[in-house]
Order: C-alpha cells, then structure tokens, then sequence
C-alpha cells in the first residue's frame, strides 16, 4: 500500500517537472558487532557503499566507484522483552574529504507471535554536513524474518528476512522521499553469528532527480 | 546423517545452558522419519486434521517428535516420545474460556509476582496414556487425563523483566516456571 502511493507520487512528481533519472548498482559489506549486558546493549557496525555501475539519464557506465563507509554505534536500551530505544553516533567517510556526522535517535519493537518474528523501527536522524545544511530525515521499517527450517530461528538454521521502509528527509526547504526494500537469506551459527545475504532495492525522489540503485548486500553480525 | 550432526551440536550447546531457562530445537522431518506408532495413533484417533507438520524436537535431556495440525480451526501439538508412544496434546486456547476459579488463581499469581504482566500464548495440555488420550480425542472423555495450561507471558518484576513460560495445574496452581531465552534480534533493530 504505501509502495504504491510512492510509486503514484513518483509518477506524478516526474510528470509535473522533467528530472534527472539515475540508476545504480553496487555491493555493500557490512560487519555488525553487539554486546548486552542486562538490559543495555552496545551495538556496533561498518558498512561499506562500492558502486560498479550507473546510468545518468541515457549514459551508462560500468565502472568502480568508492561511494561511502558508514561507521555506527548505538547505546541502546530494552524497555521490556519487545522493545528497545537506542541512542547513536555514525561518521560518514565519503569520498574526497565529503564526511558526515550522524546522530540517531530509535525506536524498535519486535514479536514473534508465531513462526514469523516481525519487527517495526522507528528512527530519526540528523546529519552534518561540512558545506551543506543539517538534513533531517524521519524514517519508518517494518521487517520480518521467517524461519526455514523448524519453527523458529536456531544455531545452524536458515532463515529469510525482509525489510521494507519509507524515510523522509528535509534540508533546507528542499524534500526528499526514499523506499527501501530488501530481502535477504541468512543463517544463525555459532554461539550469536548471524550471515546474511541479498539485495537492496533503494528508490529516492528528490526535488531535481529520480535515484534507483539496488546493493548487493553481505551482512556479518556477530553478538558478543 | 544429519540426524547425527544435529545431536552432537544440541548436544554440544546444550551444556552451556542453565536449567531454568527454557530451550527447545525444532526440526522439520518427513513423516517417513517419524515412528510409525505415532502417525498411527494421529490416523486412529484423530478424524478431519489439516495437513500433519512434523518436527524433532529436543530440550535439555530429551527428545521426541511433535505432530503440528489445525483441526477445527484449533492448532493441536502432540508429542510422542522416540519410540512413537504418546506423552501429551497441546492445544491453543483463549484466556476466557479458562475456567473461572482457575483463571483468579492463576490471575492473583501474576498480580502478586509481577508488576506488569501480559499473557502471550496459552496453550492447554492434556496428559494421560494412550487409551486415555484417545477418549479424550474420539469421545470427549477426559477420565484420568491430566490437565494444565502451559502460558508464556510478559512479566516484569523489580529486577526482573523478561518473557517466561508458566506450567499451571488444573486449579491453577503455579508447578513450574521457565525463563524464556530470546534469540539475538540485532538484524532487526539495526
């Protein structure tokens, strides 16, 4: 449902103003690290953006570009088995000297009423720019993981997991709009690993452009 | 094979884990790896079942199967031991159909252990032999059947604020209680 009102508002948006389109496709590493202690958990991780491929407008390039490392760590705290509210730092390493502050502000609830544990997030985010205005963004996940084998999640076991979310952003006065949907296959192992694997699909409307790019994701997170 | 792999890393993990928590594996298996005794007595015993999930299931120091089926509407789990011989039958049940007095016995355990609670799953169990089971499950006869309501709840206390798992007697005394040991959950958090 709200995939489609952003379709519809995409079409619409390009529709009234002729836009850049732009097109891109990359792998993500990322390694996760956790740690809890009683009701406090420390979490950290590094993700890393390498593009190999865009097209702008009609022009198609096929060629490796660095894009940007995320650098995150979270406070965060259970307020009872479900949910957790979280406090967060992330430095953004661009490329050229194009670094970023990042401070983080969440909300997550998950359930497993069933085989299907679900979850929802709540974030708000504010970044530092060198050169440009801070940008706000609001953003909203829901995600789930399905276990493939037996009836929950366990060592050794696969599962599936998928997350959707809308994020909002503000800078300025100039608005932005993004979808992310992913799914990716995983697998628990090990005293707390978790290996996840697949794409990302990310589509972002600005007031002067159209973006699409779809990550290739590998995920390592490990819980100490 | 698999079989074999599975046990030495249950095994394995099992050593680490406390006696009061709650840990169970859940494995899917082919009806053909089920002991024939039991598919037998879910064919005898029980008339218009949805499709038959089957699992292993292992927790601390013991092993059995577990048939999973809907069967009017209700979700039934019945366990049989490694031999195919009936231990017990689980089914889903709704917080107000617990019988009145038990359900206050039950309710003034919550409210004077915790300080918040919130009732999650509430399954009932019947245990009794095969014969006995097998009334139940034909004839609605539950002479010599045991009864209990297995709950998973949300109960916070002051120190304490965590999922557990609650066996309750028929008149709704409280026999034996479980921490629930949850998963790691970063992936969906962060």
């Amino acid at each position: 449902m709200r995939a489609l009102f952003l379709i519809i508002l995409l079409c619409v948006s390009d529709f009234l103003w002729a836009k850049d389109s732009e097109t891109g496709l990359g792998v993500v590493p990322e390694l996760s690290l956790s740690y809890n202690f009683g009701y406090y958990k420390l979490s950290s991780k590094i993700e890393s953006f390498q593009s190999f491929y865009e097209k702008i407008n009609s022009n198609e390039t096929w060629n490796y570009a660095y894009e940007q490392t995320d650098v995150q760590l979270f406070v965060g705290r259970s307020l009872n088995p479900f949910s957790s509210l979280a406090l967060g730092y992330q430095y953004g390493i661009g490329s050229g000297d194009k670094n970023t502050h990042r401070i983080i502000q969440q909300y997550a609830y998950a359930i497993t009423p069933g085989a299907i544990k679900w979850a929802h997030r709540i974030r708000a985010d504010q970044t530092f720019y060198q050169d440009d205005p801070m940008k706000f963004r609001f953003r909203y996940r829901f995600s789930f993981e399905l276990p493939l084998q037996g009836q929950s999640v366990d060592y050794n076991e696969f599962y599936f997991v998928s997350t959707n979310e809308l994020l909002y952003a503000l800078q300025d006065s100039k608005q932005e709009y993004e979808y992310r949907l992913a799914f990716l296959s995983g697998y628990f192992f090990g005293n707390n690993n978790k290996l996840q694997f697949g794409a990302e699909y990310r589509v972002k409307a600005t007031d002067s452009s159209n973006k699409q790019n779809v990550w290739i994701r590998l995920r390592y997170i490990f819980n100490i | 094979m698999s079989r074999v792999l599975i046990l030495s890393l249950g095994l394995l993990f099992g050593s680490n884990l406390f006696a009061q928590e709650k840990t169970e594996r859940e494995y899917r298996v082919d009806q053909k790896e089920v002991p024939i005794k039991a598919v037998q007595w879910i064919n005898h015993n029980l008339k218009d079942v949805s499709k038959i999930k089957w699992f292993y299931e292992q927790s601390t120091g013991k092993s059995s199967y577990e048939a999973k089926l809907r069967k009017s509407k209700t979700q039934f789990s019945i366990e049989f031991d490694t031999l195919g011989i009936i231990e017990d039958i689980e089914q889903r049940y709704d917080w107000k159909k617990i019988d009145n007095l038990t359900r206050i016995t039950i309710e003034k355990y919550f409210t004077t252990t915790y300080k918040k609670h919130q009732v999650i799953k509430i399954q009932k169990q019947f245990v009794g032999d095969s014969q006995e089971l097998s009334a139940l499950m034909l004839n609605d006869d539950q002479t010599g059947v045991e009864v209990n309501y297995e709950i998973e709840f949300h109960g916070k206390t002051e120190t304490e604020n965590e999922l557990w798992e609650g066996l309750f007697n028929e008149k709704g005394e409280l026999l034996q209680l479980r921490r629930i040991q949850q998963k790691p959950k970063t992936n969906l958090e962060f």
